[in-house]
């Protein structure tokens, strides 16, 4: 006999099984390319850019077909008034709510001009949420892990350089209006799209006294004519007129700040590090981030997409604090970063201020250094992949280097260059303007943006996989006489990630773990503080234990390192049969066990 | 009628006798502040305007006197500001009683013309909420303010305050009896406890503490009590991350987030004074090239040095001699103001004890030399309470079996004198800083002359004067993108060109005391012509020439 339940439960795993062969039916399994989430629920363009309300649009698809799995809120304003998005997803179904788990933070496109982080960032939550259902390492990730997508960080100057006129580099800055020249007026001098194109490029003027000329081998690039040969070109900068009248042209344009360089770590004024403002958080949407991280303490790992030249960059941004990365951290980004230039060829692992270039007071050294957050920022793009080959160029200067022109012509047909064209220019009279679009050179182009927003999202989880995962084990027991029992626990941690970085636990930025034996009349509590052996190097000693004075049944433990364990014990009245321990480990969890002796 | 007086004077005996009159009576709490405040600002309606720049956690206003006349905005400034650390009353009233003797002076010529002239700006307690902590029932001295912290970073919030074990109202110190204690009585005053030195062959015999119990069982005494955030260690420069009081971050607090932003809005600033516990206008700044000459400036540059010892022979000249040495706390307020914010940051705690001269003073010899103990002199001489004297207690729960006494300096006593002793000195600083407002940095524009080099065609020269005697803005200034640099342009009629020159330019160099620049245009064209000069902390000038 069925129960009219159980019943109910048949017709479901029917017609469960029914869906599935309606869907193989539909998609052979010899059709479906290997590493693409099959038949997506919401199905995006991954060779595309989104605008503000395109992202959004994004977002809520998924949290429509993935309410199990997806939340969305708005964690504060930009300072035009744009609500400012987190996407989380994890499991929201288990029992223990997101806060309760080790968390992943992801940010993309604080630098506005740097457009591609946020459709990666997106790929990525799309990625966990299309394969929860067929993946079981992605549906482990995702019941284990809460994952926090801040797919733009700068919505304000991300609209700014869509829908208005800039360069490939501009305004890279949020809008707040910043004086930029000191002459008492505010963004009163930005760039002129003269042609009209929505894009800045170049103006250069036809001039005997002109030292560049025509590249003969792509006319539209202008190279250094030889020492002995007349030049025919002049260069007069990007688009523009001296709209204020002082003689410059274009000086004074919205932003140009850095918002990258507002964090609380070594944060330097603007005459130090370019690019800061008044103190630490004083823009509005790094103060957001702040104040969410900061009610947030379970993230433990996260990364920040930024553009270009291909690196994952750990922090410090200066040298002086090479020191606070302490050898037990370092090894860990070390064994991530290492892993990541594997993933994502020619991409190239390092501190910042030694692969890149000196930064104060920015956002991945308040993570690690303020919060004790395992963090990289991903630089993506490289000039690697115009033709898969280390070109000759120097990623950072844009030294002239005939790739992007060869890149353009053969694989996008002339799609990235806007050709020269005649203009008469008020103040420099007969010109031409013309040169790359906005879009090249630090964002993707379509075809490879799904690729590398793939490898991208791949290390992303590598790294979020690495958050530590903590598991009670071991519990042993030991009659003590005299009506007492000794009871010990080996908590262990199988990722490589600690509770607690070595920096953490040095200045107790985030509280110890607690390890509490439940249910027991504890009248003593020790944590081990050397084991066997000093730790299986032969030094040759015998564990030892130290007493916690303080709440004995609560043991507060310091750090469960990466790949590693620590060993608590009670002395119990009586002799329990049972046991039930609860860690309550900020960045590691909340996880409990129970068990017999 | 006889009823109420004798009830009134019953209620003073009874303060009289209470413990809070052992403090130096006479400050006013925030309230009795913001009412001086509002009717300075009420009998001094054309002189004055108050704004508040920010609130506290507890919805205390951080009060900002302009005095001036006109729109102090349009004028030079100087801004006096007090109490960033909590336990500086004397600065609050110095602030204060320096403004309304500057307001009660404003009438005589001298005074009245630099009131036309400059601004004077007071913020004269930044910090009310620790301030508090000096009128309430149980008094202490506090830095921070009312924000809640886990100042030994335990997961608990205030869980082991100090605690008043005499119950006298006051927190002073403990001293216990103990072989092992490392403090032992000072040579120079047996009331003072200092460090036994054993390379000098002195015993301790003695552990110190400041009066409380353990509250927490976490072997630490009092290191998590109410008061949270010490503006004085909160600001950008020097910060140090994780100190007890310093914050999760710098700039944290609205008190200061409200100063710092009034002051990015307010650029006709020109210098800072702070009342508080540091000291660079009784003996300026010494220069060090290696501290100054790198990225990240930690040392004044050069020509701030020099300006730093101009203002200093002003401020001794002034009568206030002889200060007390005391150097900057990292992260504190007047070093964020001159390394971060650029501007000439001068500090002084305003009013200290004097020197002993004495002949028995000048007598003694060096290991009884004691600025504690000169100062215990100088309270017994001018019937200050200064000491709670050590009075064994019952019992310590921490410390059973053990001898145990509680006594110490009067909490505040050390750099707040009864409020009488601050009126000569806030005269003093009247005077100082009318000589400052005197030579401040003032523009104009002299040695006018047109030369027509052919009809429509003029050669415009004038000479930009600073006939103040401090430079436009610091040395460092120079470096910094928010200061606001003297302008020098030029308005043109239609029919006017600039053929060399420009026709506005920012002025990046500070110009010195006195200092000239001049400037040329040739310009194309005839009639007047504008030529103007103006920054906010300089001032404005303006000429007008006639093209031929």
């Amino acid at each position: 006999m069925m129960t009219s339940f159980m019943k109910k439960i048949y017709t479901l795993l029917l017609l469960a099984c029914g869906l599935q062969v309606a869907a193989q039916q539909k998609d052979p399994v010899g059709i479906r390319a290997i590493g693409t989430p099959p038949n997506p629920k919401v199905q995006v363009a991954w060779n595309r850019y989104y605008d503000y309300k395109g992202l959004l649009d994004i977002m809520q698809r998924m949290v429509k077909a993935y309410p199990d799995l997806a939340k969305l809120e708005s964690i504060g304003k930009s300072q035009q008034g744009r609500d400012i998005y987190v996407l989380t997803i994890t499991n929201l179904k288990s029992a223990k709510s997101d806060r309760q788990k080790p968390a992943f933070w992801t940010d993309a496109n604080i630098h506005s001009n740097e457009l591609q982080g946020s459709e990666m960032t997106l790929y990525a939550a799309w990625y966990l949420t299309e394969n929860y259902a067929s993946n079981a390492f992605i549906r482990e990730l995702v019941n284990d892990r809460t994952f926090y997508f801040a797919p733009t960080i700068n919505p304000d100057a991300r609209e700014d350089f869509i829908y208005n006129a800039n360069t490939a580099n501009t305004p890279r800055s949020g809008m707040t209006p910043i004086d930029d020249d000191g002459d008492g007026l505010v963004d009163e001098d930005n760039f002129d799209d003269l042609n009209g194109d929505g894009e800045i490029t170049f103006m250069r003027r036809k001039s005997p006294q002109g030292r560049l000329k025509v590249n003969p081998d792509d006319p539209r690039m202008l190279i250094p004519a030889k020492p002995d040969e007349p030049g025919e070109y002049e260069l007069l900068g990007y688009e523009g007129l001296d709209n204020d009248g002082d003689g410059l042209i274009n000086e004074d344009r919205p932003g140009s700040y850095d918002p990258n360089r507002d964090w609380a770590w070594n944060w330097q004024p603007d005459y130090i590090q370019g690019g800061a403002y008044k103190y630490p958080f004083s823009l509005p949407e790094p103060r957001v981030i702040m104040e969410w991280i900061m009610k947030h303490p379970n993230i433990g790992g996260a990364q920040s997409y930024h553009n270009f030249s291909g690196m994952f960059l750990r922090g410090p941004g200066a040298a002086e604090d090479d020191a606070y990365y302490e050898p037990a951290d370092v090894a860990v980004y070390d064994f991530i970063g290492k892993t990541g230039e594997k993933m994502i060829p020619t991409y190239q692992y390092g501190a910042i201020h030694k692969i890149l270039y000196t930064v104060y007071g920015g956002e991945i050294d308040w993570f690690a250094l303020g919060r004790g957050i395992f963090m990289f920022s991903n630089e993506l793009w490289t000039s690697y992949l115009y033709f898969n080959k280390k070109g000759e160029a120097n990623e950072l200067r844009n030294a002239p280097s005939t790739e992007p022109y060869d890149f353009d012509r053969l694989l996008l047909h002339g799609d990235a260059f806007v050709d020269w064209k005649p203009f008469k220019h008020p103040q420099y009279g007969d010109i031409e303007i013309g040169g790359f679009k906005k879009n090249y050179i630090r964002n993707h182009p379509g075809f490879i943006l799904e690729t590398d927003g793939h490898r991208n999202a791949a290390f992303t989880l590598f790294h979020a996989n690495q958050l530590p995962k903590i598991e009670i084990g071991q519990v042993t027991k030991k009659e003590l006489g005299n009506g007492l029992t000794e009871i010990t626990a080996v908590i262990s941690n199988k990722r490589i990630i600690p509770t607690h970085s070595a920096f953490d636990v040095r200045n107790k930025i985030n509280p110890a773990d607690k390890v509490t034996l439940k249910d027991a009349q504890v009248v003593s509590g020790l944590q081990m503080i050397n084991p066997d052996g000093g730790g299986g190097f032969g030094a040759g000693t015998f564990e030892s234990f130290q007493e916690q004075k303080r709440t004995p049944q609560t043991l507060e433990v310091a750090n469960i390192p990466g790949m590693g364990y620590v060993k608590v014990r009670w002395i119990v009245k009586g002799n329990p049969s049972s046991w039930s321990i609860e860690v309550d480990s900020q960045k590691g969890g909340f996880t409990t066990g129970t068990g017999k002796f | 009628m006889r009823k109420s007086f004798i009830s009134t004077l019953g209620i003073c005996l009874l303060a009289g006798s209470a413990a809070w009159a052992q403090t130096p009576a006479g400050y006013a709490d925030h309230a009795a502040l913001t009412q001086r405040l509002q009717q300075l600002n009420t009998r001094y309606k054309n002189l004055t305007t108050l704004q508040s720049v920010g609130k506290t956690t507890t919805g205390k206003d951080v009060w900002l006197l302009s005095v001036g006349q006109g729109n102090p905005a349009k004028k030079p400034a100087l801004l006096i500001v007090a109490n960033v650390e909590g336990t500086h009353l004397a600065g609050t009233e110095l602030a204060l009683q320096t403004a309304e003797k500057l307001l009660e002076k404003a009438g005589t010529d001298s005074v009245g013309k630099l009131l036309a002239e400059k601004t004077f700006y007071f913020a004269p307690s930044v910090n009310p909420d620790a301030a508090a902590q000096f009128f309430a029932k149980l008094k202490y001295e506090r830095n921070g303010n009312a924000r809640q912290t886990d100042d030994d970073r335990d997961g608990l919030l205030n869980e082991d305050g100090p605690d008043d074990l005499n119950g006298d109202g006051l927190i002073t110190l403990l001293r216990v009896e103990d072989p092992s204690g490392t403090f032992t009585k000072s040579k120079a005053d047996a009331r003072l406890m200092v460090k036994a030195d054993p390379l000098k062959n002195e015993e301790g015999g003695y552990v110190v503490l400041t009066e409380g119990t353990d509250n927490d069982k976490d072997g630490q005494f009092n290191e998590d009590g109410e008061g949270g955030i010490q503006l004085g260690r909160n600001f950008t420069f020097d910060y140090e991350p994780f100190k007890p009081g310093a914050g999760d971050y710098p700039v944290s607090e609205p008190e200061n987030r409200g100063l710092i932003d009034w002051l990015y809005e307010n650029k006709n600033v020109y210098a800072l004074i702070t009342f508080g516990l540091s000291n660079n206008l009784t003996d300026a700044v010494k220069f060090d090239a290696g501290k100054a000459n790198t990225r990240i400036v930690k040392g004044w540059l050069q020509k701030d040095v020099q300006v730093n010892e101009q203002v200093a022979r002003l401020y001794n000249a002034a009568g206030l001699k002889e200060g007390p040495v005391l150097a900057p706390v990292k992260g504190d307020f007047p070093t964020w103001a001159y390394y971060h914010f650029g501007k000439f940051s001068f500090s002084t705690p305003g009013w200290w004890v004097p020197r002993d001269t004495t002949k028995a003073a000048r007598a003694l010899k060096p290991e009884m030399i004691s600025e504690d103990a000169n100062f215990l002199r100088w309270a017994k001489t001018n019937n200050v309470q200064a000491f709670v004297d050590w009075k064994e207690i019952a019992s310590h729960p921490d410390f059973p079996g053990k001898k145990v006494e509680v006594g110490g300096f009067v909490p505040f006593a050390r750099w707040n004198p009864p409020v009488s002793f601050l009126a000569p000195v806030a005269e003093k600083h009247v005077g100082f800083l009318f000589a400052l407002g005197k030579r401040m940095p003032s523009v104009e524009l002299i040695n006018v002359k047109t030369e027509t080099v052919s009809p429509g065609l003029n050669r415009v020269t004038v000479t930009l004067h600073n006939k103040g005697l401090l430079p436009t803005h610091s040395d460092l200034g120079n470096r910094v993108k928010y200061e606001d640099r003297l302008k020098v342009s030029v308005a043109l009629a239609k029919n006017q060109q600039i053929l060399s020159g420009k026709a506005q330019q920012l002025i990046r160099q500070a110009i010195p005391g006195n200092g000239t620049e001049e400037y040329t245009w040739l310009i194309s064209g005839s009639g007047a012509v504008q030529i103007s000069a103006a920054s906010g902390p300089a001032g404005a000038a303006s000429v007008s020439v006639n093209l031929k």
